[in-house]
């Protein structure tokens, strides 16, 4: 039975009601029934000594003994835990919808259908009168309100489970006055219910296997090689066997047996030499797995394996050459001015990107360049003054030739101000005093990047940034698809207008917001955002121990209720505990009354 | 109610007589000794002959030596005067066993003992004063009237040992031995009673009927205790303490009628009717010293 419907004065009457009936099956009691002795001669001497009065009190301990214990179980029934503020009008109740709710239960539904259900016979066990706020974790429902029970029923059936791994109980609810809150959850990734609301687990162990870990490597000394990594994590308690399937475009694929210790990782380098690079899924063939959406995982090998650096430079700047040779996937050349300018069309044509460091040629190059230390030129931008100690401000970090680097530390002596074109094709990367750019990107026919600084005139060279720099644009100029790495949910791209299509064609609804787009990836996938001329491959993962470990809960096992709409320990252990007090007092009593202390 | 008393018992009984401790007073001869000189066995003084003694018991030797006429007195044995009261107050009719009806065998073996030694038995049956008397008898041809007496005793009336006694013994009575058997449940108290018989100077048997009920009330939790006799009620919650301080109380009771009558020089016996009644006459109330 579950007596939430018991508002406190229904409670209230309810005790009432059994103490009264205690009390009046102790006044019906058979009263003293007439025993014929021979003479009260001997009685009359005995009760003389004996204290009568203690009669009274025997008869009104026994009473207190089992009025209390009356109320014990009234009370115990009644769950006075939960149902203390019942009737009261207002209640929360939070309904984890994180993606790791749809890890399968044993009865082979998820746990969110449980919890849907156990929300609703929450629900549907408040007082009628009970005005009903239904929050989700993944903040699906915009603007919560409280509403009636029949409005939050639907609310709660009409509930879809979420994308976000960062599920939270939205903090402004702990402002919402309410006298009842709970919160269903299985306790992954959500975490521990704040200390004011009850926790309603649906957490059930699962097995489960992951792939927590998928990336692409190039063999160290050996360019043309590349290797897959993948580490795959067994949640389950007991050591678990599967097949990794490694696929790519056409009938490029490798496959491998391996075994997942329990509570484990089994970590395996794939080779993928003979792929020849896009799109790249990794999945795992088990059964009965709890939750299938980390059995798979994306990811986007490079195309071109090998990218021919020309460095033109006269003498001196040594670390810029080793750098350019410590790139991966580089193949330098280096050459003077003199020869780049004395070069025929076919040794052009074998160059992929020029570095023209401290020499600006006056036409424009064959292929894409980084032009370091630059000069006016028809095809660079003007100079628009010296520089001297500017302070250097990074304009973009969005931008790709900027990407994860930290530019704070830069400090430049002497250069020039350039003097970019202000078309949507230019961009601004450094900027120095007024504003003045220092660094300019042009992503048109041929891209280029330019500096107006000479990096021996900076601590650039010697700063961890600069080799990222080097790799960066080396990879940007080398017009690779970029790739941008996301979890489920929504995910960000760098320019506006995005058109972002699923992998099987399906454009999806963007969302621009200043210079980004958003869209909402559902699942693991590879998605490609196209704007600026260019795609941009996004590959969505789970690849998150913390998400794939599906058993390790924050709300105790020993918490869950064994039914729907039941609440956890708390109230359980106060119910227990009375209704173990009530039994105590029952063999108390029963132990006094044939000891006949009571009557 | 019948007296049933069983062939072989009464054939032991035969074998039995009822003793006192001191002298009798009986006026027909018996087998007891009196205080009374005459004719009989055991030797007891000498005086001088007066005209007109039985010169049958004149010292003959003495005249031999002295010269005069001595005359050799005998104590004379007479019958002994046996009054058995029997308690037939209601509360006698309590208790299983019943205490009346362990009274009427007790008075019923009793008397026979009584009636074949040719003592003169009298029976007395009392409540709150003298209900019936069955007169002296003798011989062993009187004990089918005293069966009659006996089974016609029904209970009825309270407890008065004192004016049972006083009724009794206000007439004269030739001194003997009392048996009083009864449960002793007097609102007066024993004492005053037993004073009455002392006064007379009875030799007295007691003997204390008791029933199992009486020892060891069997019933518990919440009653209203009614006096059998005088319908008084006294209501109590029976708590082992309490029937602990009940038994404890009643045993009191019992030694102190016990001490009364041993202070005195008087037999007590306490008789429990779920004792084997057999056992009990032959074995208690000879060690007691009522039967030899």
């Amino acid at each position: 039975m579950n007596a939430y419907t018991l508002s406190p004065l229904l409670v209230g009457a309810a005790v009432a009601a059994a103490v009264a009936a205690v009390v009046l099956l102790y006044l019906l009691r058979p009263p003293a029934r007439n025993q014929s002795v021979s003479s009260n001669l001997i009685w009359q001497r005995v009760l003389e000594t004996y204290r009568r009065v203690s009669d009274r009190w025997r008869w009104w301990l026994s009473l207190l003994i089992a009025s209390v214990a009356c109320v014990c179980i009234v009370l115990a029934v009644a769950r006075p835990g939960t149902d203390a503020s019942a009737g009261s009008g207002k209640a929360i109740v939070v309904v984890d919808n994180a993606p790791t709710m749809a890890t399968r239960t044993s009865s082979g539904g998820q746990r969110f259908e449980v919890a849907k259900q156990r929300a609703l016979s929450l629900i549907e066990n408040f007082p009628a009168a009970t005005q009903v706020m239904v929050v989700d974790t993944q903040r699906r429902l915009v603007t919560p309100a409280f509403e009636s029970r029949k409005d939050a029923v639907e609310t709660v059936t009409a509930l879809q489970l979420g994308q976000s791994y960062q599920p939270i109980v939205p903090s402004a609810v702990a402002f919402v006055p309410a006298e009842r809150r709970y919160v269903v959850t299985d306790g992954v990734l959500l975490g521990a219910p704040p200390s004011d609301f009850v926790a309603v687990t649906v957490f059930e162990p699962a097995n489960n296997l992951g792939i927590t870990a998928f990336d692409f490597n190039n063999v160290p000394g050996d360019p043309a090689r590349r290797e897959a990594f993948v580490e795959v994590f067994n949640a389950g308690s007991e050591p678990r066997s599967t097949e990794v399937v490694i696929s790519g475009i056409g009938e490029q694929r490798v496959t491998r047996e391996i075994s997942v210790p329990a509570n484990g990782v089994s970590a395996q380098v794939f080779d993928l030499s003979d792929f020849t690079g896009g799109p790249i899924r990794a999945a795992l063939t088990a059964t009965e797995d709890g939750y299938p959406a980390d059995d798979v995982a994306y990811g986007y090998l490079a195309s071109r394996r090998i990218v021919r650096v020309t460095l033109v430079s006269g003498p001196g700047l040594e670390f810029l050459s080793k750098s350019l040779r410590a790139q991966p996937r580089v193949r330098l050349n280096v050459i003077s001015p003199q020869r780049y300018m004395d070069q025929k069309v076919d040794e052009a044509v074998a160059t992929d990107i020029y570095v023209f460091d401290r020499f600006v040629p006056s036409e424009p190059p064959a292929a894409p360049s980084l032009v370091i230390a630059a000069k006016p030129a028809g095809w660079l931008p003007a100079r628009a003054g010296d520089a001297s100690y500017p302070d250097v401000l990074a304009t973009d970090g969005r931008h790709p030739v900027l990407r994860n680097l930290s530019l704070r530390d830069l400090y430049v002596e002497t250069g020039s101000y350039l003097q970019p074109e202000e078309d949507r094709s230019t961009t601004v990367l450094l900027r120095g005093d007024e504003g003045k750019a220092l660094a300019v990107a042009h992503d048109g026919a041929k891209r280029w990047v330019a500096l107006g600084f000479d990096v021996a005139d900076s601590n650039f060279g010697l700063l961890p940034a600069f080799p990222l720099f080097l790799g960066n644009s080396i990879n940007w100029l080398a017009d690779e698809p970029e790739i941008v790495r996301a979890q489920p949910g929504i995910v960000a791209v760098p320019f506006r207008d995005a058109r972002v299509l699923a992998m099987d064609g399906a454009v999806l609804p963007v969302t621009t917001v200043d210079e980004r787009s958003f869209f909402e990836a559902a699942q693991p996938g590879l998605y490609t955002a196209i704007g600026n001329d260019r795609p941009l491959r996004i590959t969505v993962n789970l690849l998150d121990r913390r998400i794939s470990n599906v058993n390790q809960s924050a709300v105790p096992v020993a918490a869950a209720p064994a039914e729907a709409g039941s609440v956890s320990a708390v109230p359980f252990g106060l119910s227990a505990l009375l209704l173990m007090l009530a039994a105590g007092l029952l063999c108390v009593e029963w132990f006094a009354y044939h000891r006949r202390i009571t009557v | 109610m019948s007296v049933v008393l069983s062939e072989d018992f009464l054939r032991q009984l035969e074998h039995l007589a009822l003793v006192t401790r001191r002298p009798v007073a009986g006026h027909l001869r018996g087998h007891h000794r009196s205080r009374r000189t005459g004719v009989g066995m055991v030797f007891t003084d000498y005086r001088p002959y007066s005209q007109g003694d039985d010169t049958r018991n004149l010292d003959w030797g003495t005249y031999m030596r002295l010269d005069r006429l001595i005359l050799r007195l005998f104590e004379e044995e007479a019958d002994l005067p046996i009054y058995i009261f029997v308690d037939v107050s209601k509360s006698m009719g309590l208790g299983e066993p019943g205490k009346l009806d362990f009274a009427r065998r007790f008075a019923a073996a009793l008397a026979y003992v009584g009636l074949i030694n040719h003592d003169r038995v009298s029976l007395v049956a009392f409540s709150d004063g003298v209900l019936s008397e069955m007169p002296a008898r003798r011989g062993k041809n009187q004990m089918w009237r005293t069966l009659h007496f006996l089974e016609r005793l029904e209970p009825q009336g309270g407890t008065s040992l004192q004016n049972a006694f006083r009724k009794f013994f206000g007439a004269r009575r030739t001194r003997g031995l009392v048996i009083v058997a009864s449960d002793f449940l007097d609102a007066a108290g024993f004492e005053p009673a037993f004073q009455v018989i002392r006064r007379f100077g009875h030799d007295v048997f007691a003997a204390h009927v008791v029933s199992p009920e009486d020892r060891e009330p069997p019933f518990g939790d919440d009653v209203v205790l009614v006096d059998s006799e005088d319908g008084s009620s006294l209501k109590a919650h029976l708590t082992p303490e309490l029937l602990d301080s009940y038994r404890k109380g009643f045993a009191r009771y019992c030694t102190e009628i016990e001490a009364f009558c041993r202070s005195h020089g008087w037999g007590y016996l306490r008789a429990d009717t779920d004792a084997p009644f057999e056992q009990l006459m032959m074995h208690a109330l000879r060690h007691e010293g009522l039967l030899r």
